[in-house]
C-alpha cells in the first residue's frame, strides 16, 4: 500500500514531531510532505533523513523566518499537492494539513492534535498573546482567520477517519466539523523517566512562561503559604512578572537541562500543572517519576491525571477554578491525602511510544479491512454494509 | 453544581418587537446573565426590557451613522460577531434571527441556540426580500446578491458551532433542517394575550391588521370583498402598499389606517372573522384575535398552520384555512366560514396556551437537560477499551422531541 504522510510544516522538534517520528516508525516506507521545511541536519534523523516534498511557500522569500506570516497561503499551497499515487493518505494536523485533496478510492485519515488553534475558540488568546487585539494588523489578521475557518471546516470532508489527541480535542473536532473522532494519546516517552519514591518537601513545576501556562498564578497562591516551597523551571516572557511575585519560598530555576528537570521532578513532594491544555505531556513525566499531579481541572488533564475521589488508584488532585486561592486550596488538601507513587508510574506507562503504535496500527487496519468489505459488497443494500 | 455563567447574545438591539420580547423572558429566566450584541441603540426608556444591563457589543457600533444603517453593514456582521469573546462562560444562548448563531464557543461550553429563522433574506425568502427592498436589479442589487450568497456559506459552517438549536415554529424547524440539516426543538414565542380580554358578542363585520407590505397579501383580502359586496371587512394598518389597497376598496371595505392598541383590540372583540393572509415564520395576531374569542381564516402555510386549529382537523377548532392566496380562495373560505359555528371559548383556550410561563417552562426545560446530559458526557472518563467518541458526544439525531403542551 502506497502511502503519504503529511506534516503541517517541518521546522522544529516539539510534541507534533514526535508523534510524527512515531507515524514514520510505523510506515518507514511512506513519502512525506509538508508545507515548508527547514530543519537542522541534526533533526533530521526523526524524519529517517527522508527527502521532504515541500509547496511554494518553500521558495517564497523569507519563509524560513517568517513561514507562519503565509498561514493565509497555506490552506492554497495544501491543495497543490498531488497525492493521487497514493493509496494511503495520513495527514498529522494542528493546522492545514488535513486540507489536502485525495479521490474515492484513496483513504485519508488524519490526526488531529486540535482543529487551526488561533481559528477557533483560542482566537482571543492567540490574539492577545501575540499582541494583535487592535490595529490594522490585527483586522487583517481576524479577516483572515474568518477565512480560515470556513476552508477548515469545508476541507473536513476530505478526511474519511478523523484520529483525535484527546477526548478533549475530540469535542472540539465535534464543534468545529461535526464528526466523529476516535481518541488516540500521544506517545510519552515515559522510558526516560524512573520512578523515585524518596519525595522531598518541595513542590515543582515546569513549563514556558507564557501567559496561558498560569504560572504567575502558581507563583501567587504560594505566598499564601510561606512555611511551603515551591520550585519554577521555565523560561520565557512572563519572567519578568513571575519573578516579581516569587516570595522567599519559591524558587526559579529559570530555563534547566533535561537532566536537571528530571531530577526535580523525582523528588518533588507534587507536581502543579494549571494551564488548560489540548492533550499536556508534562503531567505525565512527572507520575512517570511517580510524583502525583495538582492539576487545573479541564482540558486534556481530565484525560490524564486519575483524580482523587474519582476514580480508583488516583494519581493526582484537581482544582476547578484558575485562581490562587483555588490553588491554596488543593495544596491543603493534597497534604492530608496520600498518594502510591507506584499508582502514578503504573498509569502513566499506558500512554507508552508502544501503545501509541498499536493502539495507530490497528486503528488503520480495522479501517482498511472495514473499507475492503463494502467494496466487495457494492450490490448489497447500504443498510447491511453499515452494520459492518 | 456550581451556578453556570451565563452569557446572552441577540442580534442588534435597535427596536422592541417579537424578538425582544423573546430575548425579555430568557433574561427572566438567568437574570445574571451578561448580555451581547453586535450593536446597541435601544433608547434609555426602553431599555427596561433588559433589565437596563449593560451590553457588549462589536466594532459595528463603532461604524459611522451604524445607529441608523447598522443593516448596511450586515456584510460585517459575520466577522463582528466571530470577534466577542465568550471563552469565560459556561452557557451561551443566542437569540437569532440573522447572526447571533454564528459566534464562537469552546469545546466545553454550551451553546443552545433560539433561532427565530435561520437568516431570512439570505435563503428561500431571498427573492420576496430583494423584490420588497426594491434590489432585485441594478449594480446594487448583485452586489446584495453577492453578500448574500457569501452570508449562506457562512450561516451553515457555524451552524456546527451550536450544541442544541430550538426553532420558534415547526415551520422553522422544516428551515433550520433544510438550511443546516440538523434537528431542532419548537418551542413557541410567549405571546402576551393578557391585554386582549375575551368578548363573546360578535357584530357583523371581518378584520384584518396588519403592516401593509406586499408579502402581508392585504390587497388580496380587499379583492375577495369587492367578490362579495353584502359582506364587510375593516382593514387596519399602514404601509408602502396603502395607496394600492385603497384603490382596490369597494364601499363595503372600510380603511382606518394606523389605530393605537385600544382601537385595534375592540375590532378584534367584535370581529366576526379575522383574516389572514401571510405566510409568516410563527405570525402574532392570529392568537391575538383568539385570545378575543375571535376565530381566524388563515392562509394554510407556515406559522398559521400551527397557532390556528383547522376546522375539520381538530375537534375544537378555532379557524378555518384556504390553501392558496387568491381573492378566490379567500371568498371560498368566507363562503364556507358562514355555514360553520366556532366556539369563542375554544379561540380563548387555544390562545392563552402560548403564555409567556409556558414558553418560559419549556425553554428552561429544554436548556437544563441538554446541560445535564452535557455534564453527563464530561463526566464519562477516558478508557482504553473504548471505541470510538461516538458515545462521548451528544448526537441530537437522538433526540425525543417533545411535543409542546400546546
Amino acid at each position: 500500500m502506497k502511502t503519504a504522510i503529511i506534516h503541517d510544516w517541518l521546522v522544529v522538534y516539539n510534541g507534533a514531531e514526535k508523534v510524527l517520528e512515531e507515524l514514520l516508525n510505523i510506515f518507514p516506507e511512506a513519502d512525506l510532505f509538508s508545507t515548508v521545511e527547514f530543519l537542522n541536519d541534526r533533526d533530521r534523523h526523526f524524519i529517517q533523513n527522508k527527502e521532504v516534498k515541500t509547496t511554494f511557500i518553500q521558495k517564497l522569500p523569507f519563509s524560513k523566518g517568517k513561514y507562519r506570516a503565509y498561514l493565509p497561503l497555506m490552506p492554497l499551497a495544501i491543495e497543490q499537492l498531488d497525492l493521487s499515487s497514493y493509496d494511503l493518505i495520513i495527514s498529522s494536523s494542528h493546522a492545514v494539513a488535513k486540507g489536502i485533496i485525495t479521490g474515492p478510492d484513496q483513504i485519508h485519515i488524519s490526526y488531529v492534535y486540535s482543529p487551526i488553534r488561533y481559528a477557533w475558540d483560542l482566537q482571543h488568546q492567540y490574539l492577545k498573546e501575540s499582541g494583535l487585539e487592535r490595529g490594522v494588523k490585527s483586522w487583517i489578521t481576524r479577516y483572515l482567520l474568518h477565512k480560515v475557518r470556513n476552508w477548515d471546516y469545508r476541507t473536513a470532508n476530505g478526511v474519511d477517519f478523523f484520529m483525535s489527541v484527546s477526548d478533549f480535542i475530540g469535542r472540539r473536532i465535534w464543534k468545529a466539523y461535526r464528526r466523529e473522532s476516535h481518541t488516540i494519546y500521544p506517545p510519552v516517552d515515559v522510558s526516560a523517566f524512573m520512578l523515585h519514591e524518596q519525595k522531598e518537601d518541595f513542590y515543582l513545576t515546569a513549563s514556558r512562561m507564557v501567559p496561558y501556562k498560569k504560572m504567575d498564578m502558581i507563583v501567587d497562591a504560594f505566598s499564601y503559604m510561606p512555611d511551603k516551597k515551591l520550585i519554577v523551571i521555565g523560561d520565557g516572557p512572563d519572567m519578568k512578572k513571575i519573578k516579581a511575585k516569587a516570595g522567599s519560598n519559591v524558587t526559579i530555576l529559570g530555563y534547566q537541562s533535561f537532566g536537571v528537570l528530571r531530577n526535580h521532578m523525582q523528588r518533588a513532594k507534587a507536581f502543579i500543572f494549571a494551564a488548560e491544555e489540548d492533550f499536556g505531556i508534562t503531567p505525565l513525566e512527572a507520575q512517570a517519576c511517580g510524583t502525583p499531579v495538582i492539576a487545573y481541572g479541564k482540558g486534556g488533564s481530565l484525560e490524564t491525571v486519575r483524580g482523587f475521589n474519582e476514580r480508583s488508584n488516583p494519581t493526582g488532585l484537581f482544582f476547578y477554578e484558575q485562581s490562587a486561592e483555588a490553588i491554596k486550596r488543593a495544596i491543603k488538601q493534597f497534604e492530608d491525602l496520600s498518594f502510591n507513587p507506584r499508582d502514578c508510574r503504573e498509569h502513566s506507562l499506558l500512554f507508552s511510544k508502544e501503545r501509541f503504535r498499536r493502539e495507530f496500527k490497528q486503528f488503520i487496519d480495522e479501517k482498511l479491512w472495514e473499507i475492503s468489505i463494502k467494496k466487495n459488497m457494492n450490490n448489497v443494500p447500504l443498510e447491511v454494509t453499515k452494520q459492518v | 453544581m456550581i451556578s453556570l455563567r451565563t452569557a446572552i447574545i441577540h442580534d442588534w438591539l435597535v427596536v422592541y418587537n417579537g424578538a425582544e420580547k423573546v430575548l425579555e423572558e430568557i433574561l427572566k429566566l438567568y437574570p445574571d446573565a451578561d448580555l451581547f450584541s453586535t450593536v446597541d441603540y435601544l433608547e434609555p426608556q426602553d431599555r427596561k426590557f433588559i433589565m437596563n444591563k449593560k451590553v457588549h457589543t462589536t466594532f459595528i457600533q463603532k461604524l459611522p451613522f451604524s445607529k441608523t444603517k447598522y443593516r448596511t453593514y450586515l456584510p460585517f456582521m459575520p466577522l463582528a460577531i466571530e470577534q466577542l469573546d465568550l471563552s469565560s462562560y459556561d452557557l451561551i444562548i443566542s437569540s437569532s434571527y440573522a447572526v447571533a448563531k454564528g459566534v464562537i464557543t469552546g469545546p466545553d461550553q454550551i451553546h443552545i441556540s433560539y433561532v427565530h429563522s435561520p437568516i431570512r433574506y439570505a435563503w428561500d425568502l431571498q427573492h420576496q426580500y430583494l423584490k420588497e427592498a426594491g434590489m432585485d436589479k441594478g449594480l446594487k442589487g448583485y452586489l446584495t446578491k453577492f453578500i448574500l450568497h457569501k452570508i449562506r456559506n457562512w450561516d451553515y459552517r457555524t451552524a456546527n458551532g451550536v450544541d442544541f438549536f430550538m426553532s420558534n415554529s415547526d415551520f422553522i424547524g422544516r428551515r433550520i433542517w433544510k438550511v443546516y440539516h440538523r434537528e431542532s426543538q419548537t418551542v413557541y414565542p410567549p405571546v402576551d394575550t393578557s391585554g386582549f380580554s375575551f368578548y363573546e358578542q360578535k357584530e357583523d363585520f371581518y378584520l384584518t391588521a396588519s403592516r401593509m407590505v406586499p408579502y402581508k397579501k392585504i390587497d388580496t383580502i380587499v379583492e375577495a370583498f369587492s367578490l362579495m359586496p353584502n359582506k364587510k371587512l375593516v382593514v387596519i394598518g399602514d404601509g408602502p402598499d396603502m395607496k394600492k389597497i385603497k384603490a382596490k376598496a369597494g364601499p363595503n371595505v372600510m380603511i382606518m389606517g394606523y389605530q393605537p392598541y385600544q382601537v385595534l383590540k375592540d375590532h378584534m372583540q367584535r370581529a366576526k372573522g379575522f383574516i389572514f393572509a401571510a405566510e409568516e415564520d410563527f405570525g402574532i395576531t392570529p392568537l391575538e384575535a383568539q385570545a378575543c374569542g375571535t376565530p381566524v381564516i388563515a392562509y394554510g402555510k407556515g406559522g398559521s398552520c400551527e397557532t390556528v386549529k383547522g376546522y375539520g382537523k381538530s375537534t375544537k377548532p378555532t379557524g378555518l384555512f384556504f390553501q392558496e392566496q387568491t381573492a378566490k380562495a379567500i371568498s371560498e373560505a368566507i363562503t364556507k366560514f358562514e355555514k360553520i359555528k366556532f366556539n369563542p371559548k375554544d379561540c380563548r383556550e387555544h390562545a392563552i396556551r402560548f403564555s409567556p410561563e409556558r414558553f418560559r417552562r419549556e425553554f428552561k426545560q429544554f436548556v437544563d437537560e441538554k446541560i445535564a446530559e452535557k455534564q453527563d458526557v464530561l463526566k464519562t472518563k477516558a478508557t482504553y477499551e473504548r471505541k470510538s467518541i461516538r458515545s462521548f458526544l451528544i448526537t441530537d439525531v437522538q433526540w425525543k422531541k417533545r411535543k409542546s403542551a400546546i
